[in-house]
């Protein structure tokens, strides 16, 4: 896959960018069912998911490939973990968001 | 798992998302509403997502492409066969049911200020989507029907929708 097609993944997430950046970032640091990953998001990053933003962009991480279900044993508590294209696509939007604040900070620097 | 997995307002905003969709993330959500507070915030998240879930990208969460193929099939068929207002028709629906959506919300917005967030008032709050998708249902189906069979429907289901929200809140 293309590094601009991955980035590309998380923009075409619509509203659910935000949320679908912070759960891959949650999820690299391993496995979390969806209420872990709410509370180690606002943990770090102080951002409240709301339950339908949550599941809306878990959704679509899914659908894309970008995440997948780790055991269904308990449905109350599915565990989610980073897929390869999901590692991919995080490095990829991750290298694009630094490259834009080393930017930002070079002309602020300049100005 | 607490009792309050199972008041009716939770248990309503989980039924609003899509049937495959509750199969595959129903339960967590549900366990997910139960360990917090239903705030206003967390409810227009929920219709939100609802909203998204029905309207919006088909989500491949299951492998039932063949019954999601039938599905499609039967709403083509129905899609054919049902409502086809006028352009009249069509924008007279649509600025009523804006027109009551501007109007109870501002009801909402006054008797706040006026009495706080109590049952009565944040039950006006909750029911608003109800009230929307029914009112846009008779504008839709009833066009054949008298001006007293479609105001009476309307009613009722208004009332009705209110009713089951204002117990909802007083539990």
């Amino acid at each position: 896959m293309a590094k601009n097609e991955e980035e590309a993944e998380l923009a075409g997430f619509g509203r659910f960018s935000e949320a679908a950046l912070l759960i891959l970032i949650s999820l690299a640091a391993g496995p979390k069912h969806g209420y872990a990953m709410t509370e180690d998001i606002e943990a770090v990053a102080g951002v409240k998911l709301g339950p339908g933003t949550l599941y809306g962009a878990l959704a679509r991480l899914e659908t894309k490939g970008l995440i997948e279900v780790v055991s269904t044993e308990d449905k109350r508590r599915i565990p989610y973990r980073l897929t390869g294209a999901g590692e991919q696509a995080l490095r990829a939007q991750l290298a694009a968001m630094s490259a834009m604040a080393r930017l930002g900070e070079g002309r602020l620097a300049n100005a | 798992m607490p009792d309050k997995a199972r008041s009716p307002t939770r248990t309503l905003l989980v039924a609003l998302y899509p049937r495959d969709w509750r199969a595959r993330y129903g339960e967590e959500l549900t366990a997910i509403l139960a360990a917090r507070r239903l705030s206003p915030a967390i409810v227009f998240d929920l219709l939100g997502g609802a909203l998204d879930a029905r309207l919006g990208p088909r989500l491949q969460l299951t492998d039932n492409h063949g019954e999601n193929d039938m599905k499609l099939r039967a709403w083509t068929t129905c899609a054919a066969n049902g409502p086809q207002p006028t352009v009249r028709q069509s924008l007279f629906g649509a600025g009523l049911i804006n027109l009551v959506s501007l109007v109870l919300t501002t009801a909402f917005r006054l008797l706040k200020q006026e009495f706080g967030p109590v049952p009565a008032v944040a039950a006006l709050q909750d029911c608003l989507y109800m009230v929307v998708v029914a009112l846009s249902c008779t504008t839709m189906y009833m066009q054949q029907r008298s001006w007293r069979a479609q105001v009476c429907l309307v009613g009722f289901v208004m009332t009705l929708t209110y009713l089951i929200f204002l117990v909802a809140e007083s539990i």
